[in-house]
């Protein structure tokens, strides 16, 4: 959901940064950073502040909440299919680009004038996410065909870098504006829907049309997917992840229960995602080094048991209030000991050639599988409360966790 | 969209930024001034009721000196109202009750001015606090966390205190939390939630983890106060001290007391045997107790009608009415209804 982009690219081209940078001003990977940036404000302000806004002004219940959420964590399925085929379609990523972005502007213009139904906050959110999916690999694309072989790490570095900087940015003025009025939601789409609108400004006046540029793109067939499955491994890791997925906690409940428990102010809660944004970028590198020396497998089932104490801590019903931040240090840790293993573990197990359209139904298999997730914790949440529903996926948890860890173990 | 010069875009962009920032900027002042509007419009939008009057308009054309400052139950059409509406009745008079202009979960007043707490509307689990005075100015003074449940406004109109459910919705739920604010009445701000204020029990400063206040009540002098606080899963009586935010315990099992107009005895709820509170009168000289004859359980903070009565809500569940009873302070009588389908009494004097 909430995610920021590991600092390792950015620290990789540290070296050439400054002087790159002043050799990009005005460059096309600038300007699309630009738009990343703004875009960035605008989305985060409001996936940080939409748990609440939809819980506690909306009043909706938790297992529509639940279905929002996985809409959002599992739209990523639709837009594999769409942007595969849309990318080979027209081959002109910019417009595609541009259009992705515009589609992000209309969802927040979507939320000021009318999301107050779950139908049409369902809608917004699936509007969002493919406009988002829909955008990311023409403009990678983009990106690519902009620098240079030997400046392209650089290129994504600079742009993931300004789209770091947005993500965090973004729920600190949300903060900054609920802080100031209590309760103003439609003030922070307001000015969400500002950022888009002038992200999309950029993209259509500042970055020049390409012609045509393959993009990147895996295909999702069913050729594709027989294929995958033939090889020996992956197939097992497709369900395995997607298991573990399907017991995870998606984010968003879990700082909806660290709100109630620790009366954490409205206006503070997208602070939450900060710090657990902020942590994991600043551990993801100690802990893939970690992983290099000790194995990823021994970090990944660390990362996993300490989610798991997570979970079992958050079904009691009152926490003294020091455990706050250690369950949000401890979540950021736990991204960055898993965030990248799983793929790292399949880019192994997958020959080059197919190894984009590969990576591409792990994603998809495990967006499928938080889309369940989401839905049954809303439901459970709903019909027995927080602390059934934690104690079941923990249970579940578990399960799959050892059956992981055996897995492991035999290899 | 492609204009070839690069100035002209910049220029394009400029001016597109300009527009943008203007009309957000216009956009978030319509949308405060409609919050600010939303105290004094939606009130009156309430209801087609006519009589609808300042504190201070009411009292002028009554001639008598008591007033009763309530919330009225009497069932509206009205479903998206945010509390109930505010009333305001002359004791001991003929007149007719007349409505305040505003709505409320909880009111408490004096004669010039009043606290009144209620369900935010942009925000389910926020409340909001309001301070009026008897001209009918109506400030917001606050937005904070947790469902409006008990306030007060001290004798002299200085301070207030209220309390709000921050989870839990009653005071036997598994995980119940309060937070309580005291206010400052003048300055129309927050002076601070009981939570900051130094605790001392038995002569030394304690911060059990568990605590939670709620129910204050002031003296004359109100910078003194006296409350509730919980922890350990035992209530006990605190007294409070503004300046100095500083709590002493005082006694055990005593919840919800309300000083007396002569400061002379506190009349409290304690928890009895069957999931209820058995009210009780104290004398703070002797600390005699007495328990009062009402015999059916009063979740309520008791509010003193003179000195030797009180007035507090019975919620008769199978009429389906709420009442504001009278009782004698001394244990002797009977309950009485005092105001039908009436809550959140405050006796002005």
């Amino acid at each position: 959901m909430y995610q920021v982009e590991s600092s390792q690219a950015i620290f990789k081209s540290k070296a050439n940064l400054w002087k790159s940078l002043k050799r990009y001003m005005g460059s096309t990977v600038f300007t699309l950073g630009l738009t990343s940036l703004f875009t960035d404000i605008s989305s985060e302000m409001v996936s940080t502040i939409l748990p609440l806004y939809l819980v506690l002004s909306l009043h909706i219940s938790p297992f529509q909440y639940g279905v929002i959420d996985g809409l959002y964590q599992g739209a990523s399925i639709l837009v594999r299919l769409l942007s595969g085929f849309l990318s080979d379609r027209f081959q002109r990523p910019k417009e595609i680009a541009a259009a992705g972005y515009i589609f992000s502007a209309l969802n927040k213009i979507g939320f000021l004038v009318g999301g107050t139904t779950f139908a049409a906050i369902g809608a917004l959110v699936l509007l969002d996410r493919v406009g988002k999916g829909i955008r990311t690999p023409s403009r990678d694309a983009l990106i690519a065909a902009s620098s240079k072989d030997d400046n392209l790490a650089t290129s994504f570095g600079v742009h993931r870098a300004m789209d770091t900087f947005g993500a965090m940015a973004g729920p600190l003025l949300a903060v900054f504006i609920l802080s100031r009025l209590p309760g103003a939601y439609p003030v922070v789409f307001a000015v969400s829907m500002g950022f888009a609108l002038i992200g999309v400004l950029v993209i259509l006046l500042f970055v020049p049309s390409t012609k045509k540029v393959k993009t990147d793109a895996p295909k999702l067939g069913v050729s594709e997917i027989y294929k995958l499955f033939r090889l020996p491994r992956f197939g097992l890791l497709v369900a395995g992840t997607s298991l573990l997925a399907l017991v995870t906690i998606s984010d968003s409940f879990i700082y909806l229960t660290l709100q109630k428990m620790f009366v954490i102010p409205p206006s503070s809660f997208p602070l939450l995602y900060i710090v657990v944004a902020a942590t994991f970028m600043v551990l993801a590198i100690p802990l893939g080094r970690l992983a290099d020396k000790y194995g990823r497998a021994r970090v990944f089932i660390f990362g996993y048991l300490l989610l798991a104490g997570i979970y079992a801590a958050l079904r009691l019903p009152v926490l003294p209030s020091f455990v706050l931040p250690l369950i949000l240090l401890g979540m950021g840790l736990f991204y960055a000991a898993t965030d990248g293993v799983l793929t790292a573990m399949a880019s192994k197990l997958l020959p080059s050639h197919i190894r984009a359209t590969g990576l591409s139904l792990l994603a998809t298999g495990s967006g499928l599988a938080k889309l369940i997730s989401s839905i049954s914790f809303g439901y459970l949440w709903g019909q027995s409360g927080i602390s059934l529903a934690f104690t079941v996926f923990l249970a579940g948890f578990i399960l799959v966790l050892t059956g992981f860890i055996y897995y492991l173990r035999k290899k | 969209m492609h204009p070839k010069s690069v100035r002209l875009r910049i220029i394009i962009s400029i001016v597109s930024v300009l527009f943008l920032s203007v009309g957000i900027y216009l956009y978030i002042r319509q949308y405060l001034a409609k919050q600010n509007k939303a105290v004094e419009t939606a009130v009156i939008e309430r209801g087609e009721r006519e009589n609808i009057y300042s504190m201070g308009e009411y009292m002028d054309q009554s001639n008598t000196d008591s007033f009763l400052v309530s919330l009225d139950l009497t069932p509206k059409d009205n479903p998206t109202d945010p509390g109930k509406p505010a009333m305001i009745r002359a004791l001991g008079s003929d007149s007719p009750a007349a409505y305040l202009p505003f709505s409320c979960e909880r009111i408490h007043a004096t004669k010039e001015q009043g606290i009144c707490i209620r369900q935010s509307d942009a925000d389910e689990l926020a409340t909001e606090v309001l301070v009026f005075d008897a001209a009918g100015k109506v400030d917001i003074v606050a937005t904070t966390d947790g469902h409006p449940n008990r306030a007060r406004i001290s004798p002299d109109g200085k301070y207030a205190g209220y309390t709000s459910f921050t989870s839990g919705d009653g005071y036997d739920a598994v995980g119940f939390s309060t937070r309580t604010y005291l206010v400052d009445v003048e300055n129309k701000k927050l002076v601070d939630s009981l939570e900051n204020f130094e605790l001392i029990n038995e002569g030394k400063v304690i911060n059990p983890i568990d605590k939670n206040y709620w129910g204050v009540t002031f003296y004359q002098d109100s910078n003194h106060f006296l409350a509730t606080v919980m922890f350990g899963g035992i209530p006990y009586l605190v007294d409070g001290n503004i300046k100095d935010k500083r709590l002493t315990v005082m006694a055990k099992e005593i919840e919800c007391p309300s000083i007396s107009p002569d400061e002379k005895r506190i009349v409290y709820k304690k928890r009895g045997g069957n999931a209820g509170w058995q009210l009780y009168a104290m004398d703070l000289k002797s600390k005699a107790l007495t328990p009062l004859a009402e015999p059916i359980s009063v979740d309520d903070q008791a509010e003193w009608l003179d000195n030797e009565n009180i007035l507090y809500v019975r919620y008769n569940a199978t009429a389906g009415k709420v009442n504001t009873m009278s009782l004698p302070a001394d244990g002797s009588g009977t309950p009485q209804v005092f105001a039908e389908n009436t809550f959140s009494p405050a006796v002005i004097r």
